[in-house]
């Protein structure tokens, strides 16, 4: 190794990345917290979230800007872990939440309840409680079903393109049933689910908060306790056979996390593309490993990161409302996605 | 060490790929299994590591049938390099073969410092030292084979499996890994078993050759057995190759 290469060795520890990503983390939560249709300067903001500062300014920023900026933070990072461990679970660099279906199965799901079974679970808990329920149980079901599937062919389909494209059939499948489901429920239902089906980081209000945060943080970071077979899935079945795993249940249990990882994101932020896809590749690449014990802590910030950045860019023209989140995750996800495929020689982890 | 007894092998109870297999392998051995395309290698090596299940027979361990031992134990047993491919290449030759610790470590997969001294050892023995801060997808092929030879060494087991480790690699490569396995059995006091189709390299580097006839049986035997008693010549069926004994390979027969 050269000694230019050797002196320049601590910027490539992945110490020093972890403290730049976490600056660009807070600097992100911070502007997510000044940029709205009402300017609020940073020095405002921290009066604010110290207990002071004017009224206004308190309202604006505790009831509407922080649980946004809360809610896209935990979303990106759920599906930022979800896509992670479908990638390494699948060894399939392309894998992700929304390309395999998941995120569809889980819309379906949501679907499903809105249109059916919500009114009966309201009836039972009270409208708001009922529908909340009735969302995150159909968006489990939903999610974890198209797991099921996914599981079961890949016994049979071992080419990680073919199951790629497995998935990516699972999913229009899903999308029309929704679409029948659409054509005949009533106006109202199918507007509430259109507007949901856009996805949102401004729909988590309330009590949904905590709930939401707790759960998304909660499985995200347990994940980390799944480090060790995750290396081991890396160099594939044989080997982590060999290593001492149970390559079918470790599969599994992957990919039950990673369901359960989309489902809580879909459920409360609505269907949520390419994140799950990019972030992973993104810390790969800025990281430049992919040893667990670096990638999916990485992995978990630089989702929030992107969460942030995703809800920064929808607020950003502030004069003319809010862009629909639909709109701004491709913008971000598919440079990131194109840039891998074309330079997949340069990028190790391809080879 | 290793023993198979009665062993039935393949996919179909009704339909096996070879049976009544009688194998053992000892301590310092290096063991070549060589055969044709498609008999059937992997699947020996593959119940042999109980990857599979024997159709009929048992492989036992010192005496223990090899599928009863605990996972987590036959992971400090048995170690393999196998021909899949992974998506190892951002790695660093150091990350992986640090894996090879995991059944060692807690589920944090912290390593002590004995473990380090482990991996770096088995770099060094590896001859892959070198290049322990390099990722894998920047190492030549035989490069890359030793980095996954370490990482089995890693392991830390008495017995050692590779599926077809000289495939892809060029001569010069391929009597490298040969000697390197031979001196790893002999200085480590391993069994080390491989499938490999390069029949002249295993008679003149292995201890012992199993081989795959073309009527389905399984014959040990000593490299010098194999050429005295004509073994090798049973390898393949076509009429138009045979062995040489004066090339020590196999010749066109027009």
């Amino acid at each position: 190794m050269s000694s230019e290469a050797t002196s320049r060795a601590w910027l490539k520890s992945p110490a020093l990345r972890f403290l730049i990503l976490a600056l660009a983390l807070a600097a992100l939560f911070c502007l997510c917290l000044c940029t709205g249709a009402v300017p609020i300067g940073v020095g405002e903001v921290v009066a604010v979230l110290l207990g002071k500062g004017s009224e206004i300014a308190r309202n604006i920023v505790l009831e509407a800007r922080l649980p946004m900026t809360l809610t896209s933070c935990c979303c990106g990072m759920a599906l930022s872990v979800a896509g992670l461990l479908l990638q390494t679970t699948f060894r399939n660099p392309l894998a992700g939440p929304s390309i395999l279906g998941v995120s569809t199965g889980a819309s379906l799901g949501v679907a499903i309840v809105m249109m059916g079974a919500g009114g009966w679970l309201s009836s039972i808990f009270g409208v708001a409680a009922g529908s909340r329920i009735a969302i995150i149980s159909g968006a489990a079901l939903g999610a974890g079903g198209v797991i099921m599937i996914l599981l079961a062919f890949s016994q049979s389909v071992k080419s990680a393109t073919m199951l790629l494209i497995v998935g990516i059939m699972i999913g229009y499948l899903a999308s029309a049933f929704v679409s029948l489901l659409n054509f005949f429920a009533p106006a109202q239902i199918v507007k509430d689910f259109s507007i949901w089906g856009m996805g949102s980081f401004m729909g988590v209000t309330g009590s949904d908060l905590p709930l939401f945060c707790t759960l998304s943080l909660i499985v995200s970071v347990s994940t980390l306790t799944l480090i060790k077979p995750l290396n081991a899935m890396l160099l594939g079945d044989r080997y982590a056979s060999s290593l001492g795993y149970n390559p079918k249940s470790v599969r599994t249990l992957l990919l039950l996390c990673s369901g359960a990882l989309t489902a809580i994101a879909t459920a409360f932020c609505g269907p949520v593309g390419f994140i799950g896809l990019a972030v992973p590749h993104m810390a790969r690449i800025f990281f430049s490993t992919s040893h667990h014990a670096v990638l999916l802590p990485a992995t978990i910030v630089m989702g929030g990161a992107v969460g942030l950045l995703c809800a920064w860019m929808c607020v950003c023209p502030s004069s003319i409302g809010v862009l629909p989140l639909g709109a701004v995750t491709p913008v971000i996800g598919v440079p990131v996605i194109i840039y891998v495929i074309v330079a997949r020689k340069r990028l190790n982890y391809f080879n | 060490m290793l023993q198979a007894s009665h062993l039935s092998i393949g996919y179909m109870q009704d339909n096996p790929l070879c049976s009544g297999v009688n194998l053992s392998a000892a301590r310092g051995e290096v063991i070549a299994l060589v055969g044709g395309n498609g008999v059937g290698k992997s699947t020996l090596l593959r119940t042999l590591a109980a990857e599979m299940r024997p159709l009929q027979g048992t492989v036992c361990f010192h005496g223990r049938p090899i599928d009863r031992i605990p996972r987590h134990e036959r992971a400090r047993t048995l170690s393999i390099v196998a021909s899949e491919a992974s998506m190892t290449g951002d790695l660093t030759v150091r990350q992986l073969v640090s894996i090879g610790r995991q059944p060692y470590t807690g589920w944090t997969g912290i390593l002590s410092g004995h473990d380090r001294k482990i991996i770096s050892d088995a770099m060094e023995a590896a001859g892959i030292a070198f290049k322990a801060t390099e990722p894998m997808a920047t190492l030549s092929d035989g490069e890359r084979q030793k980095a996954m030879i370490a990482r089995a060494l890693a392991q830390d087991t008495p017995l050692m499996m590779l599926d077809e480790p000289l495939s892809f690699l060029d001569p010069a490569a391929r009597i490298d890994i040969f000697a390197l396995l031979r001196s790893l059995a002999a200085e480590r006091d391993k069994a080390i078993i491989l499938s490999c189709h390069d029949v002249a390299l295993s008679l003149r580097m292995a201890t012992k050759l199993w081989m795959f006839t073309s009527d389905c049986q399984i014959i040990s035997a000593t490299p010098q057995e194999a050429v005295s008693r004509d073994i090798v010549s049973r390898l393949f069926s076509s009429p138009h190759v045979k062995f040489s004994d004066a090339c020590g390979d196999f010749i066109f027969n027009p």
